[in-house]
């Protein structure tokens, strides 16, 4: 029962290890404050070769992508996440984060909003929504993967992004290395990136426009870093779906050539990763009628859902925002009634506009 | 600076903030029309609440010659004799009330926590210039932000958040546990997962945390 209850945190540290943070805190209150006491700086040094840069400087875009992928699958941590959008949105969420060889276990308990608990067990992903009762279980894509391998392959990341060391920062009271992550063209976001210093572990990131706004950034109010953390115990809590009624995303695979679909011009950069056939929403009953069909550049995603136009169920013709996600939604005019698109992506609207002109029936 | 000065200037203060009633305030009205220090601590004290407030001061530059240019329209402005004339007294009185007392409230809030507030105005004001976020952003402050494609080339432009066909109403709590009306679109929200769900890898290595973190109120 994990989400109803709100387990304490406490309820995952391991016996072993119990009075780790402890110490800490008592540094901390021993009026050591101004030092950069955590708890991984009382733990054994683990430095694997990869752990330890040569010279942060001399790093290329696809080093600090793969070392902070490599840090995400490596690192145990339990920490608060806070996320906020240039309109003032603030949501935050508790994370407990564990890895043991090859598995990796992630909760997500949501702070803000409508209570819910997001487990994930490498690719499989469980959301708990106790007010409904209802689990939604779906499968990722590739998550594990990096770079994504039906996507963008390595050289054309570097190809659509340069990297620059901005210098150094401090994030939760931890040192960082402060990267940006600048784009060749205004077709996607520049992002800047808080890399903690040992790991490489993202603390924070930023995403920017072309005038260098920030859209939307998240960063870890408090982390706690090799957290004593127990896959078991997180495994368990995700197995606890009693009283719960699991629904699973109806799709099916498919290809954008079979749905009659393609692009009059690529949009620079982007490459398909999946097309799929959903079934959603109050027409769920009527299978699997939407399209949906997915671009990657390595960094940022597309999707473009298209399904038969119906009067009563399409909205105004418009660009939402959502954080760093944008929406766009046209109708495609044919003579049996047409289509309508929704593209949805984090990019900057030109992107979805230029997929939505590229957008062509091919029967 | 000798104590009646002092208390001149805190009149003036208490003037602006619509404090003042009655004679007091026709003695400080009438003190500030024949000196000029005082009507520069006046100007002072709007341009240190509308930099509270927002962050930058109202476009006007200059008081003096405001008030020279107000001069030559009134004269120039046909008196018709005969027109309802508001007596001069009550409604008069409730119409100024009401045109001090709205921005004094705020005036007030903004004064109790000066120094937070000037440190969120220097912490939070690049954040609202948000590139594509059109200038009136602030104003619709519903998420997901509506905006309407200009013509082709042309910056996106705001649309009045009721424009957006018929889009669910929901209560969310955010940040300080203030109630905020959101536009939320269950449909939308549904092909938002869906998108997640097949972004996978291809996302800055946190996207999956931010995901599950920043999800919208429905399901």
């Amino acid at each position: 029962m994990p989400s109803r209850a709100g387990n304490p945190p406490t309820a995952l540290l391991a016996p072993a290890r119990p009075f780790r943070s402890i110490a800490a805190a008592l540094l901390l209150a021993g009026g050591l404050g101004g030092l950069p006491v955590h708890a991984q700086d009382t733990a054994p040094e683990a430095a694997s070769p990869a752990a330890a840069p040569q010279d942060p400087a001399r790093l290329g875009v696809l080093d600090w992508l793969r070392r902070m992928h490599q840090a995400a699958r490596q690192t145990s941590y339990v920490g608060t996440f806070v996320v906020s959008a240039a309109t003032g949105d603030l949501s935050s969420a508790r994370i407990w984060h564990a890895c043991e060889g090859d598995l990796q276990i992630e909760r997500v308990e949501a702070l803000s909003g409508p209570p819910r608990s997001t487990f994930r067990r490498n690719d499989l992903v469980l959301t708990f929504l106790p007010e409904l009762g209802v689990i939604r279980s779906e499968r990722r894509d590739n998550v594990e993967v990096f770079p994504n391998l039906l996507g963008a392959s390595e050289s054309s990341i570097a190809s659509l992004y340069g990297v620059r060391l901005l210098g150094k920062g401090r994030v939760a009271g931890i040192d960082a290395d402060v990267v940006q992550i600048v784009p060749r063209d205004d077709l996607r976001f520049g992002y800047r990136v808080w890399s903690e210093r040992r790991s490489g572990l993202v603390l924070k990131l930023q995403t920017l426009d072309a005038e260098g706004g920030v859209v939307e950034q998240s960063a870890f109010s408090e982390v706690q870093l090799d957290a004593p953390l127990q896959v078991r115990a997180l495994d368990q809590m995700m197995s606890s779906t009693s009283g719960y009624r699991i629904e699973k995303s109806q799709l099916r695979r498919t290809t954008a050539e079979a749905e009659g679909w393609a692009l009059k011009a690529p949009v620079p950069g982007f490459k398909p990763v999946s097309c799929y056939r959903r079934a959603l929403g109050s027409r769920a009953s009527d299978g699997e009628r939407t399209v949906q069909w997915t671009f990657s550049d390595g960094l940022a995603t597309v999707s473009l859902f298209i399904e038969p136009f119906d009067p009563q169920q399409a909205g105004p013709e418009t660009v939402m925002q959502l954080g760093a996600t944008y929406t766009l939604t046209r109708r495609l005019l044919a003579e049996d009634g047409g289509w309508w698109l929704t593209a949805v992506g984090e990019v900057p609207p030109r992107t979805l506009e230029s997929f939505a002109q590229a957008l062509a029936r091919t029967r | 600076m000798d104590e009646g000065m002092k208390q001149d200037l805190e009149r003036v203060s208490a003037l602006a903030d619509g404090a003042l009633h009655g004679e007091a305030f026709a003695r400080a009205v009438g003190d500030l029309g024949v000196r000029e220090d005082l009507r520069r601590e006046w100007q002072v004290v709007h341009l240190v609440g509308d930099v509270l407030r927002s962050g930058t001061h109202a476009p006007c530059s200059d008081s003096a010659a405001f008030l020279a240019r107000l001069r030559e329209r009134l004269a120039a402005e046909v008196v018709r004799p005969g027109a309802a004339q508001p007596a001069p007294g009550a409604e008069l009185r409730m119409v100024r009330a009401e045109a001090a007392n709205e921005p004094v409230f705020r005036w007030k809030v903004a004064a109790g926590v000066a120094s937070v507030a000037a440190a969120a105005a220097i912490g939070w004001a690049w954040m609202g210039q948000g590139g594509t976020a059109p200038a009136g952003a602030q104003l619709a402050r519903s998420t997901p932000q509506l905006v309407v494609p200009g013509a082709a080339g042309q910056p996106p432009v705001l649309a009045a958040a009721t424009q957006g066909g018929q889009p669910a109403r929901s209560r969310v709590v955010i940040g300080n546990g203030a109630p905020q009306i959101m536009l939320r679109d269950p449909r939308l929200d549904e092909l938002l997962q869906a998108h997640q769900q097949a972004s996978g890898a291809s996302n800055m290595p946190s996207g999956f945390l931010r995901n599950a973190t920043f999800e919208g109120p429905s399901r």
